[in-house]
């Protein structure tokens, strides 16, 4: 494999990782707080869709990016009061609420016609780091939304281990009845952890019309959604670890294009590639069987007990 | 008691941000849902037409172009043609296409490949409609068991992709392209096949890299495919997947030279008019409009098979160059239609067929296999 | 605040379908009434969202009533729908009574459908009738199976949380699935299809001209067999008081490892007998991507019917009613078969938010 062939293969699995990324933190916080959100493949098409619809409208990144979050808000709302709000079961919920959501996306997707941007977002080679030989080229010469989405990663771990309320959300997962002992609504903390969550699933959307097209296409989350889950258990529900996780997949995934370059890939089954990451979630999950979901995960909170 | 009403009160919130949803979507277009072709004049009022397809009329690829022929043949004839989009499964197809027979159209559309099973069984159940379906070729035994009403419909998309391969071997340097192809079958790979053998009808030597990427409709993984070709130094890459095509215009827009990309079926030039070098009309849209015209005029024949190709229904002529012009080159061109285009028309130049006949193009690397010289090329 | 009106959200979590006292003992009126309400709500809803489409409710769902049972056609193909159903929420309510979540139940239908499809159309074309329906539903099932299987020992064996295991398997299935297509069996010149079944393999007619065949007396019996070993059989009895609780299932010398294989190999054959009878009972080869949802809106029959073998087959009816009903719309009242999907994720949340469906959480 020769050298441009290996920065390629990193450079595309960076891009690949940006989406992905984005809604496993969204549901590393959702689930850090105790509510699985299967649900947020369905986020993520809404904010995709609702993004496009901004961008051809506006021809605009910011309007776009504002329109994804708002959607991601208001979903996340829906979501919080079903979750959380109604405790209904949280498995059946998400995988309804997927269903719906690719449901009406489709449907709209039909009535509203767009067109092709291309990408708003500017491509950002960074002032002397993306001089670094090698490293530059494959980690510091992207568009700006891939800056922007690792910049969530350390402000999420902040926020889960150096803020208040990030601890608060932590225990409403852990230990729901302390943090209720303590005077703290675990409901409130659980529903904004739930609208976070949301949020970031939609904006995964959202990029992923950004960074290729600015157009909406049905069907285009292609499952990302249910990947994340299977990141987040791997991530051991650290945000650090879910960006390796994500990366790791983006390069996985760029390794089938590079056939031109690796001969060998060529006698590869397409479907093995396509089934990779979900077997890796598998192999993960298996070997990662201390991995332990945050104890209060699924549970809905109804008060104290007695 | 109260909270009863809440959740009654919460689940109209929903029901109110669908609305919003639903309406802003809505006021797009009013023309949308069943899309009439204004059954009002001409004598053909009473002919109906149905469609059903895998995707939306609207996707700028290959249902877009089906849906034009098809209300243009509406339009021009006074027909009643409605056109469904977004089915996935067989039995969809199935009882979709049910539930229009029965609804009493005259002919019933069935744009998928695959679905000739379930084409077969409504032209049984109901055989005063006619049933096509395409693009697919019937097999031998099909043609004996199939009900009468039965007809296929296909275009030779090879043609189209052989030629712009042959046009893109006659740029100036460019000496690797690729294709990024959807899902493996004949009708898809036909079309990288076809572009791999009409470059080498120019220049033999030309390397050539394609990707199945399993997908119609994931941009992100076909900008990613598309990217890994560019770095590997692929020139011009063509679009054999559908409305994901929009992920390798990004990626030909964000290379470090000059990449051109050559999407199908639908002349989407404004989508990406910086990368976009010419795309392939497979003519979709004129074939329909033809089998239409046919149907409802005086009506197709018993077993009717329809293959189209470049020669008999213009398909596969690329869309005009614009101010892709200077990029080709102008001799090029000029030598292209003398060499290529006339030579497919008089005959001198024969293109392979899909899997019925010998050679082939239908099979994964039957395009870098075969002697281009064999049919007619001169290289 | 909430406990008042709704006591039961805190009562234990009790996997539903093992109760003594059925629901429908302990308040019959209040849950028809929950029920009537809901689906009020539900047609509300929908009602709205037609308008803002422009189309008319009460258009819409005459459609859909016609769509579903309109005509004999539209009846079997109801009832072919309904039959896997039926099998694809067996897949889940039985590892739900002991207490697993299996959110696989798509892919093991579709490894049924691959197994199936691999068996019916290798056989000689001259295997008698019975022989290879038989031989081709064996399959079928044994495939389906063998891929819940692996989330049961995973999760028996490893502790790996089989909600995440049977869902990410799903995605492995459908690969398999396109490979199986493109690849194993291919028609040459046509995509996204395996060569068909020999014709010995297919489930025979039951009603002329219409698509239903012997496939649902299958379903039928397979619900009733599964209702049976749950509750007259020591095996049952075992999964029951495993769903209960593991600590008590334990304490009275039940095998847990044993129980969730069991339990998964059961349920993963259901589904794989679903995929059998898409097969070789309605669409006489495997395709790529030949389900609209099944296996997932088997969750929801399952939920629906609480669990019950019985109530399955009901619940199982009036969700393919709405699948099926729902292919009509466009035809008849101009809207987006999409619109289909909606539907039925609605009417389930909606269920869910008016407690007529109360399921509990999975042991996690």
């Amino acid at each position: 494999m020769s050298e441009a062939a290996f920065i390629a293969l990193v450079v595309v699995g960076v891009q690949l990782m940006v989406p992905l990324l984005l809604a496993s933190l969204g549901e590393l916080i959702s689930e850090r707080a105790g509510v699985l959100n299967i649900g947020i493949e369905g986020c993520m098409a809404l904010g995709a869709f609702f993004a496009a619809v901004a961008v051809t409208s506006t021809d605009s990144l910011i309007a776009g990016l504002a329109l994804g979050l708002a959607v991601g808000v208001l979903t996340g709302i829906v979501l919080a009061w079903l979750y959380v709000g109604l405790g209904l079961n949280q498995i059946i919920t998400g995988l309804m609420f997927t269903i719906l959501a690719l449901g009406v996306t489709a449907a709209l997707f039909e009535r509203y016609t767009q067109s092709a941007k291309g990408t708003l977002a500017p491509r950002l080679p960074i002032p002397l780091l993306s001089d670094i030989p090698w490293i530059g080229e494959m980690f510091f010469d992207h568009s700006i939304l891939v800056y922007g989405a690792v910049a969530l990663v350390p402000v999420c771990a902040w926020f889960l281990k150096g803020t208040w309320w990030g601890l608060r959300t932590t225990s409403a997962g852990e230990n729901p009845s302390a943090l209720d002992s303590a005077g703290y609504s675990v409901r409130l903390y659980r529903s904004i952890a739930v609208v976070i969550g949301s949020t970031l699933a939609a904006l995964g959307g959202a990029v992923l019309v950004l960074a290729t097209s600015g157009r909406f296409v049905s069907g285009m989350t292609a499952g990302r959604g249910f990947i994340a889950l299977g990141v987040v258990v791997v991530a051991r529900w650290y945000p650090g670890r879910a960006l390796l996780v994500c990366l790791l997949i983006g390069i996985t995934q760029a390794l089938q294009f590079q056939v031109a370059a690796i001969d060998a890939l060529e006698s590869v089954p397409v479907d093995v590639w396509v089934a990779l990451p979900y077997l890796a979630a598998v192999l993960a999950v298996v070997i990662g069987r201390r991995a332990r979901y945050p104890s209060a995960t699924t549970i809905p909170w109804i008060g104290q007990k007695g | 008691m109260v909270s009863q009403i809440r959740r009654i009160g919460g689940l109209l919130l929903i029901v109110i941000a669908a609305v919003a949803i639903a309406s802003c979507g809505g006021s797009d277009d009013s023309s949308s849902g069943s899309a009439n072709g204004d059954g009002g004049g001409g004598g053909n009022g009473d002919f109906k037409v149905a469609l059903m397809s895998e995707g939306a009329k609207n996707d700028k690829s290959f249902s877009n172009s089906v849906y034009d022929g098809a209300s243009r043949a509406a339009k021009e004839h006074g027909l009643d043609m409605e056109f469904v989009g977004s089915l996935v499964t067989p039995d969809e197809f199935l009882r979709q296409g049910n539930s229009f027979a029965s609804s009493g159209v005259d002919l019933l559309m069935f744009i998928h490949g695959g679905m000739a099973v379930q084409a077969r069984e409504v032209a049984r159940r109901f055989p005063d409609v006619t049933v096509c379906v395409g693009p697919v070729q019937p097999t031998p035994e099909e043609e004996k068991t199939d009900p009468p009403n039965m007809c296929y419909w296909d275009v030779q998309q090879q043609d189209g992709s052989f030629m712009a391969g042959a046009l893109v071997a006659m740029m100036p340097g460019v000496d690797h392209i690729g294709s990024v192809n959807a899902f493996e079958f004949a009708a898809i790979t036909r079309q990288a096949e076809g572009f791999a053998l009409g470059a080498r009808c120019i220049n033999p030597d030309i390397k050539f890299t394609q990707t199945y990427i399993e997908t119609w409709t994931d941009t992100d993984k076909a900008r990613a495919a598309a990217q890994s070709m560019i770095s590997a130094g692929v020139d011009v890459i063509l679009s054999a997947t559908d409305s994901a095509v929009v992920g390798i215009y990004e990626a030909a827009r964000d290379a470090s030279k000059p990449v051109y990309v050559i999407p199908s079926y639908f002349d989407a030039y404004e989508q990406a008019p910086d990368v976009i070098l010419t795309t392939i009309l497979h003519n979709l849209d004129g074939a329909i409009d033809d089998l239409i015209t046919q149907a409802q005029g005086e009506g197709l024949e018993d077993h009717a098979v329809l293959d189209y190709d470049f020669v008999n229904g213009d398909v596969g002529k690329l869309a005009p160059f614009r101010d892709k012009k200077k990029a080709i080159g102008a001799e090029n061109i000029e030598r292209w239609q003398t060499e290529i285009v006339d030579a497919v028309k008089s005959g001198d130049l024969e293109i392979p067929g899909t899997v019925t006949t010998d050679p082939q193009l239908g099979s994964v690397g039957s395009g870098t296999k075969l002697d281009p010289t064999e049919f007619g090329c001169k290289a | 605040m909430r406990m008042d009106s709704t006591g039961l959200a805190s009562a234990p979590p009790v996997a539903v379908g093992s109760r003594r006292d059925g629901w429908w003992k302990a308040a019959p009126v209040r849950a028809a009434v929950r029920l009537a309400g809901a689906l009020a709500l539900t047609a509300g809803l929908m009602s709205v969202l037609v308008i803002a489409l422009g189309a008319n409710p009460v258009e819409t769902f005459q459609a859909l009533w016609q769509g579903a049972f309109g005509s004999p056609f539209n009846v079997g193909s109801t009832a072919i729908v309904a039959a896997i159903l039926v099998l694809t929420a067996l897949a889940f309510a039985l590892p739900y009574t002991s207490g697993f979540l299996n959110v696989g139940g798509e892919g093991q239908m579709y490894v049924g459908a691959i197994a199936s499809a691999g068996v019916g159309l290798s056989l000689a074309p001259s295997t008698p009738v019975v022989v290879a329906l038989l031989v081709s539903v064996a399959g079928g099932v044994v495939g389906g199976s063998l891929w819940a299987g692996v989330v049961g020992v995973l999760r028996a064996w490893t502790g790996a949380n089989e909600m995440i295991t049977s869902l990410m398997l799903n995605f492995v299935a459908f690969a398999l699935a396109n490979y199986a297509v493109s690849v194993l069996w291919p028609v040459p010149g046509v995509g996204q299809q395996t060569q068909p079944v020999i014709p010995a393999a297919r489930f025979p007619e039951l009603w002329t001209n219409t698509p239903l065949n012997t496939a649902v007396l299958l379903a039928l019996a397979v619900a009733a067999g599964v209702w049976w070993i749950l509750r007259h059989t020591r095996l049952g009895f075992k999964m029951r008081v495993t769903g209960l609780s593991e600590g008590a299932a334990r304490q009275a010398g039940v095998g847990i490892r044993g129980i969730t294989t069991t339990t998964f190999l059961l349920a993963g054959g259901c589904a794989g007998a679903a995929g059998a009878i898409s097969v070789l009972g309605v669409n006489g080869a495997l395709y790529n991507g030949f389900s609209a949802d099944y296996g997932f809106i088997g969750i929801a029959v399952a939920l629906v019917a609480r669990s019950s073998p019985i109530l399955i087959v009901p619940a199982a009816v009036l969700f393919a009613a709405l699948r099926v009903g729902s292919d009509n719309l466009f035809a008849n009242a101009g809207i987006s078969p999409s619109l289909g999907a909606v539907i039925v994720g609605s009417l389930v949340i909606t269920l869910l938010a008016t407690r007529v469906l109360r399921p509990t959480a999975g042991k996690g």
